[in-house]
């Protein structure tokens, strides 16, 4: 589903290439980890592959297409969905508003489709209650939760996440591991996530780790 | 969900920053509608000005060209000899576009025959008017009654120095007739009314019939002007024509008057005139001083409300760019989950813009209520601060050229310098009532630049935002 062919990037301001000549295929119906120390270029490389920024050198394809031909905003609106470590979810909306907002930004079959919004809320464990409160009232996993249901809700086929499970508890980082395999699985997307902590990407189906410059296979 | 349902929720749940800018932007927007409301009410104003402060143009004998030649004449004694204006000289300049109407004058005296003139005492003693027998301060050569020929009395009889009391004024129907209006004190020192009927003895001993049609009353400050000249009380007004008749002529005139319809087109008025007569005859002279006088505090107030108007606007747009700047960089991560979600650029800042027209619709209503109060309040200050400055520099100018312009012809003479003040006065006591008030279009204009203010204020807010890639916005 998502290839990258020389795949190369660096910093303006730094002296070094942060990875370089990077070839890595990733497929739909499986869930990805990406693992590596702090600062060596796995939340870049999320976001080339993301679209949220440009390659130095080589390219980013997806399903065989280039991503400069499909149009960084159009692939970002049509193609994949993103969870970050702070949620990033839309403070001033409830649960049940930024799903319909993401749906109706990205054109998903079920725009503004509040029952099929509520469903999906409810199969990740948000009632509806919880589903009408600000955002900003819900617990860090439940925020969590309520991102990668935006995920879903939408028609994309590739998700990212970035430490998705970095502000959460044992026990909401296993629930969210669960969702994750499930979108893989079930819905037969391609899940890629970006971790530091070993005992979440054992839990995936794959894990590439990022070292010295290269990202290997373990 | 689109960027407008996006817009209304983010206005209801920030209901802080909704308010304050709520506040800013009504504030803003007060000071801007007071300019333009002041500003248009001086602009109405100068066009009331325009029309009510009759400016006019006089039509005389060229004094200045008549004594020249009087001393170049080497007979003597040396009389100074001034042309009559023709009447129908002054209808054909008449004709133009730029006269709303015009009156003749003309004068003669007489001495009157079934009446007694009131005669005056110039002595120190300060007496007041006398009836009968002969006074020794007057002139014996004049008549003690003047004749003012007038083609009418409207204007003479509507000033602050006379106004009629009794009967009718002279009109254009007038002409050719012995229809008279005689002064109230006149009348009432010789028991006469409107109807009575009174005889008067012209220059060549021949009695003549006048009937009196009107009373008028002086006013108090209509003084004697001086030595050799009658009690205002004695002027007797009469169609210009019989005046005419009275001194044997047809068709002349001492001067005419016309009245401008737009003050300001005076001097083009006069050049147009020029063309009719011998300038080295003639002369045209313009009183547009009231005119002046109104216009130069209404410019200042124009000319300073403009200032506001102005100033405010790019102040307010550079408060309200900093505050949407603000707003932008605390909405960062917004931006960049709408970006990273796909959404168009443009649609962001139509959300802001969105939100910020929202409150302008509320500030608007805000400042439509509040901007009346305030723009009275301003106008108030801003019309006495300049009438006074005006009235001070008015006062130090008449009272370095006092008695240079000449009266209207047949008016009762002396105090001019009074009456034009007078006449200033009344029209600055209009002034300080500048009528000012929202209208339609006053609002129209006042959301008009609020719109303008906003859009200047989200694309210098968001321009910096929005060229980033989304990457960089959420790592900012």
């Amino acid at each position: 589903m998502i290839t990258t062919k020389n795949l190369t990037y660096w910093y303006d301001n730094a002296d070094e290439k942060l990875f370089e000549d990077i070839n890595l295929q990733f497929d739909a119906g499986k869930l990805y980890a990406i693992i590596g120390k702090s600062g060596s270029g796995k939340t870049t490389f999320l976001s080339l592959i993301a679209g949220l920024d440009t390659p130095k050198s080589g390219t980013v394809e997806f399903e065989g297409e280039e991503l400069k031909k499909i149009g960084l905003m159009n692939y970002r609106k049509k193609c994949v969905s993103m969870v970050f470590q702070s949620y990033n979810l839309l403070t001033y909306m409830s649960a049940l508003d930024n799903l319909l907002c993401a749906m109706a930004i990205t054109g998903a079959k079920h725009t503004g489709d509040k029952r099929y919004a509520l469903s999906l809320l409810d199969k990740i464990g948000i009632d509806e209650d919880n589903a009408k409160r600000k955002v900003t009232k819900l617990s860090g996993g439940q925020q969590q939760r309520v991102a990668i249901a935006r995920t879903m809700c939408c028609d994309s086929r590739f998700v990212v996440a970035d430490e998705p499970t970095g502000n959460l508890d044992e026990s909401s980082t296993n629930d969210v591991l669960e969702l994750f395999k499930q979108i893989a699985h079930e819905q037969n997307k391609c899940v890629v996530i970006v971790t530091h902590e070993f005992d979440v990407a054992q839990k995936c189906d794959s894990i590439i780790e990022l070292r010295q410059k290269k990202f290997e296979q373990v | 969900m689109n960027f407008i349902k996006r817009a209304f929720l983010n206005i209801k749940e920030k209901k802080g920053r909704s308010i304050l800018l709520l506040l800013v932007m009504s504030a803003i927007l007060l000071f801007v509608l007071s300019g333009i409301i002041i500003q248009n009410a001086a602009k109405s104003a100068i066009a009331t000005a325009k029309e009510s402060s009759n400016a006019t143009v006089t039509l005389t004998a060229n004094r200045e060209q008549a004594f020249k030649k009087t001393r170049k004449s080497k007979s003597k004694p040396t009389t100074l000899s001034l042309p009559s204006v023709s009447i129908a000289t002054a209808k054909k300049i008449a004709k133009s576009s730029y006269v709303k109407s015009y009156n003749v004058t003309n004068s003669t005296t007489v001495n009157a025959k079934s009446f007694t003139a009131i005669t005056t005492s110039t002595s120190s003693s300060n007496q007041g008017p006398s009836m009968g027998g002969s006074s020794k301060s007057q002139s014996s050569s004049q008549g003690d009654i003047t004749l003012s020929g007038v083609s009418s009395t409207s204007t003479i009889l509507s000033s602050s120095s006379a106004k009629l009391v009794s009967g009718r004024g002279l009109t254009a129907s007038d002409a050719d007739t012995n229809n008279v209006v005689i002064e109230k004190e006149l009348a009432k020192d010789n028991s006469l009314k409107v109807g009575s009927t009174i005889k008067v003895k012209d220059t060549n001993d021949k009695v003549r019939t006048l009937k009196i049609v009107g009373i008028y009353k002086a006013s108090n400050t209509a003084s004697t002007g001086g030595m050799g000249q009658s009690d205002p009380g004695n002027t007797i007004y009469t169609s210009a024509q019989y005046v005419n008749k009275v001194e044997g002529t047809t068709g002349k005139a001492e001067s005419v008057t016309f009245t401008m319809n737009n003050p300001a087109k005076a001097s083009t008025f006069i050049k147009q005139a020029k063309k009719l007569i011998s300038t080295s005859k003639f002369s045209l002279t313009t009183d547009d001083s009231t005119y002046q006088s109104l216009l130069t505090p209404l410019n200042n107030v124009k000319s300073f409300a403009n200032k506001i108007v102005w100033l405010v606007s790019i102040a307010g747009t550079i408060i309200l760019a900093l505050i949407v700047i603000l707003m932008i960089r605390e909405r960062r991560y917004e931006i960049g989950v709408l970006l990273s979600m796909g959404e168009k650029r443009w649609k962001v800042i139509s959300q802001f813009f969105t939100e910020m027209f929202v409150v302008l619709i509320f500030s608007t209503i805000i400042a439509v209520i509040g901007g009346g109060f305030v723009g009275n309040y301003m106008s108030k200050e801003l019309v006495s601060q300049s009438t006074t400055s005006t009235t001070s520099t008015m006062t130090v100018s008449s009272g370095q050229g006092q008695g240079g312009a000449p009266t209207q012809g047949g008016m009762p003479s002396g105090g001019g310098a009074t009456q034009q003040s007078q006449s200033v006065g009344n029209q600055q006591s209009s002034l300080s009532n500048l009528e000012v008030s929202v209208d339609m279009m006053s609002i129209i204009e006042l959301f008009g630049f609020g719109l303008i203010i906003i859009l200047i204020a989200i694309l210098a807010g968001t321009v910096n935002v929005l060229r980033l890639e989304p990457k960089k916005i959420l790592i900012l």
